[in-house]
């Protein structure tokens, strides 16, 4: 019973820390305070995998967001000028405020089904879901196809990322 | 053998894109060389395929050796069998058409990775089609879309503004679509194609199976263009390099159109998308005002390559609606158009990368008499802009006759009105660019403003290069070709898409 | 046992929150990272549907998930940063995402 009330609290403390800094993702004018709260984010949902028995997974979400994509991220916004992209307004234009109405209409709805629902897929017999053995062996077995696609997906963003940022484009035209 | 074909498709694809940026280090020229070949052969195993099928079924081929549900298959089966070598052929024509407005368009040094991720791109495409998984084909959306956002940004100005909104929408889309997918999972346990329409009949008054249905709508119309989600595909279409808007234009939205019907009618059952839910009512509408607006908006446009994109927008309308008649002919009439849409679009796209190649003419006032100059391609334009228009014998005017019967069977007058509309205004704006063609001389750039004088000797335009005109002449053959061989191509594979008992 | 739905319905207001800041926000990184989000929050609805199935299907798909995320967000970063580089053609007036 203690670890239940223990797991609730832990439930509710990191799904409150991942929504209100999420939220303030979306919000915040500075671009890096921005990032930092979407570390917040994902280190939140990182525990909410924990939660939920996935240690392997919840150290890949830290290691690729909080490491890769954080590190991409920042580098970004160390490269081009801020001061320009601060001086915006949020510009509130009426499809913008119908687009927030529709999707907070959307949520409610999402919440109402999603809450309710029952899922209803056949129960499989592993023990465990965060043991990177089994995840490994399914990786080069039955899921050999996607990974080959996933190196083709690298691949392609590899090449693109080269090409797009290589000094000389457009037909000679020099950058 | 034969069996293996499909897979064949994408490896042989596979292979080459890696070894491309390799080989291309040391001397630029051969990437190209090295594509087409792959891309060739790429061509003779979709064919193997589509041979395979009609002569002994639906192949199913099993990666890994795993059998369906848990493991991942390669299915083709009578729809995406023709869509399989048609998009082979497609990028096989456009390949050979591109290499000189490649070299002219693009720097030299970037020619191995150009022509790596063009592969990339084919490959996605064909995966796309052939796969029997929806996990799977999500992945190949994801790399069918990444290479598209590198391919668009190489082209002039504002193509990177271009590809950046892509990027955005298009990220969107993919995630709709993956929360379906994720939602669908939660339903039932499986994401195979074939093993969920075994499943989903059992659940279909579940909410979650609406939400699914309606995340994968939104996702994939996203991608296609349909009407409201359209934003990225004009800009997209019109600042690519011209190589990269032929090759997207007639390919890339044909693909999530075969998407689309292949998760309406054989992963959700027909009975459920239409009858469960008022899907088909919604979609009718949507279509309806996405034909008009696609057609009015072309008209507005004096960018040629725009214009073509929002008359894709329009053509585009036109597939869903074949499939939310839900009756047979309409069926049949939104896969046909598939068909006939990607020959007339493509043929169009290599007309235009042509003319821009000799002349640097996008605009359409400056298409005057240029009858004079490329007699050939011109006369493909003539032939392709019939098609759009829905001239007899051409593949468009078949298309939208079997559309017109399905609206009539079903007793959607109003929608009847629409096609017939769009047609008039299809041939409003073709016409426009006709009659400046073969009715006006040719003034020539530079000597615009000087009024009517003939200056063929001053300015140096001749016919295409062979390359880029046999190219051009085998789409336009085959534009009369799908309209001639209607019968048999829905005898051969399209009759067998149509549900049981569908009226 | 924590019940799967409140899994659910965290990641479904996470999946929103995500959508309204690709829609509203000007600033291309932001929207980035509203990207980001999303697709973090239909891992988090495929991971707490795997746990309570017992396979591990679910946790197959988050790993290729987060693939195609970091691959996006490189080439969509490239591409902006590209942007950045030719001033001359860029106002950030026209991150309008919702034009045309």
């Amino acid at each position: 019973m203690a670890v239940l009330i223990a797991k609730w609290v832990i439930f509710v403390i990191t799904s409150l820390l991942a929504i209100v800094s999420s939220l303030l993702m979306i919000t915040r004018r500075n671009t890096i305070h921005s990032a930092l709260f979407m570390i917040l984010a994902f280190v939140a949902s990182a525990i909410l995998y924990l939660l939920l028995g996935c240690q392997f997974m919840a150290m890949i979400q830290i290691i690729v967001y909080a490491g890769a994509v954080m590190m991409l991220i920042l580098f970004v916004i160390m490269m081009i000028d801020l001061s320009k992209e601060e001086k915006l307004k949020m510009k509130v234009t009426r499809t913008k405020i119908a687009g927030v109405i529709v999707s907070v209409l959307f949520m409610l709805a999402l919440i109402l089904v999603m809450g309710l629902n029952s899922v209803k897929g056949k129960l499989g017999a592993l023990s465990s879901i965060g043991d990177a053995k089994t995840i490994g062996t399914l990786l080069f077995t039955k899921y050999l196809l996607p990974f080959e696609v996933a190196s083709i997906l690298l691949l392609a963003a590899m090449v693109g990322a080269v090409m797009l940022s290589k000094k000389k484009a457009f037909g000679g035209e020099d950058q | 053998m034969m069996q293996q074909a499909p897979a064949f498709t994408i490896v042989i694809l596979l292979l080459t894109s890696f070894w491309v940026p390799i080989i291309g280090m040391i001397k630029k020229e051969s990437a190209y060389y090295l594509s087409l070949i792959a891309i060739f052969f790429s061509f003779l195993a979709a064919c193997a395929t589509l041979y395979t099928v009609i002569t002994s079924g639906p192949i199913h081929y099993r990666m890994g050796g795993w059998p369906p549900p848990w493991g991942i298959e390669f299915v083709v089966d009578y729809l995406n069998g023709g869509v399989v070598v048609l998009i082979s052929l497609i990028s096989l024509l456009t390949t050979i058409s591109a290499k000189k407005s490649v070299e002219q368009e693009i720097h030299r040094s970037k020619w191995p990775l150009f022509w790596s991720l063009y592969l990339l791109l084919i490959l996605s495409l064909l995966g796309m089609t052939e796969t029997g998984d929806m996990f799977n084909m999500y992945v190949y959306l994801e790399v069918s879309s990444l290479t598209a956002y590198g391919l668009i940004a190489m082209g002039e100005r504002g193509a990177l503004l271009a590809s950046f909104n892509y990027v955005i929408l298009g990220s969107v889309g993919a995630s709709f679509y993956l929360l379906g997918v994720g939602y669908l999972y939660i339903a039932t346990g499986s994401l195979n194609m074939a093993d969920l329409n075994k499943i989903l009949p059992a659940i279909y008054h579940s909410k979650v199976i609406f939400t699914a249905f309606a995340f994968f709508i939104v996702g994939i119309g996203l991608k296609m263009g349909l009407f409201p989600l359209h934003m990225w595909l004009p800009d997209a279409y019109t600042h690519a390099p011209s190589a990269i808007s032929t090759l997207i234009a007639p390919t890339m939205t044909k693909v999530s159109a075969y998407v689309f019907f292949r998760i309406i009618l054989s992963v959700f059952n027909p009975q459920f998308s239409w009858e469960v839910i008022p899907a088909a009512t919604l979609l009718r509408w949507i279509a309806a005002v996405g034909i008009i607006y696609g057609s009015i908006m072309a008209i507005a446009q004096k960018d040629i390559k725009r214009m073509l994109a929002y008359s894709s927008i329009s053509q585009i309308g036109y597939i869903v609606l074949g499939i939310a008649l839900a009756n047979q002919m309409g069926l049949i009439g939104g896969a046909l158009h598939i068909f006939s849409h990607a020959f007339a679009k493509g043929c169009l796209f290599m007309i235009v990368m042509a003319v821009i190649y000799k002349t640097g003419i996008r605009n359409i006032d400056d298409f005057k008499g240029l009858n004079k100059k490329m007699p050939f391609t011109m006369a493909a334009f003539c032939l392709a802009a019939f098609s759009m228009i829905g001239v007899p014998p051409t593949a468009g005017f078949f298309s939208k006759w079997y559309l017109v019967l399905g609206t009539v069977s079903g007793r959607h007058w109003f929608l009847t009105a629409v096609i017939l509309m769009s047609s008039l205004l299809n041939a409003v704006y073709f016409f426009r660019i006709i009659e400046k063609i073969y009715f006006s001389s040719f003034v020539g750039l530079v000597n615009g403003g000087h009024g009517h004088h003939e200056h063929h000797e001053v300015v140096a335009v001749a016919e295409a290069p062979l390359g880029m005109l046999v190219p051009i002449l085998i789409m336009a053959a085959g534009i009369l070709a799908v309209g001639l061989f209607n019968t048999q191509i829905i005898h051969l594979l399209l009759q067998f898409i149509v549900p049981k008992g569908l009226a | 046992m924590i019940p799967v739905q409140a899994y659910f319905v965290v990641s479904a207001i996470l999946f929103i929150i995500g959508v309204i800041g690709a829609i509203t926000r000007r600033n291309a990184i932001v929207v980035f990272m509203s990207i980001e989000m999303m697709l973090n929050a239909v891992n988090l609805t495929l991971i707490a549907t795997s746990s309570y199935l017992h396979s591990i299907d679910g946790v197959m798909f988050v790993f290729f998930v987060m693939t195609v995320a970091a691959a996006e967000a490189a080439v969509g970063l490239a591409i902006f940063l590209m942007m950045y580089r030719k001033k001359d053609t860029i106002k950030l007036d026209e991150f309008n995402l919702l034009k045309g």
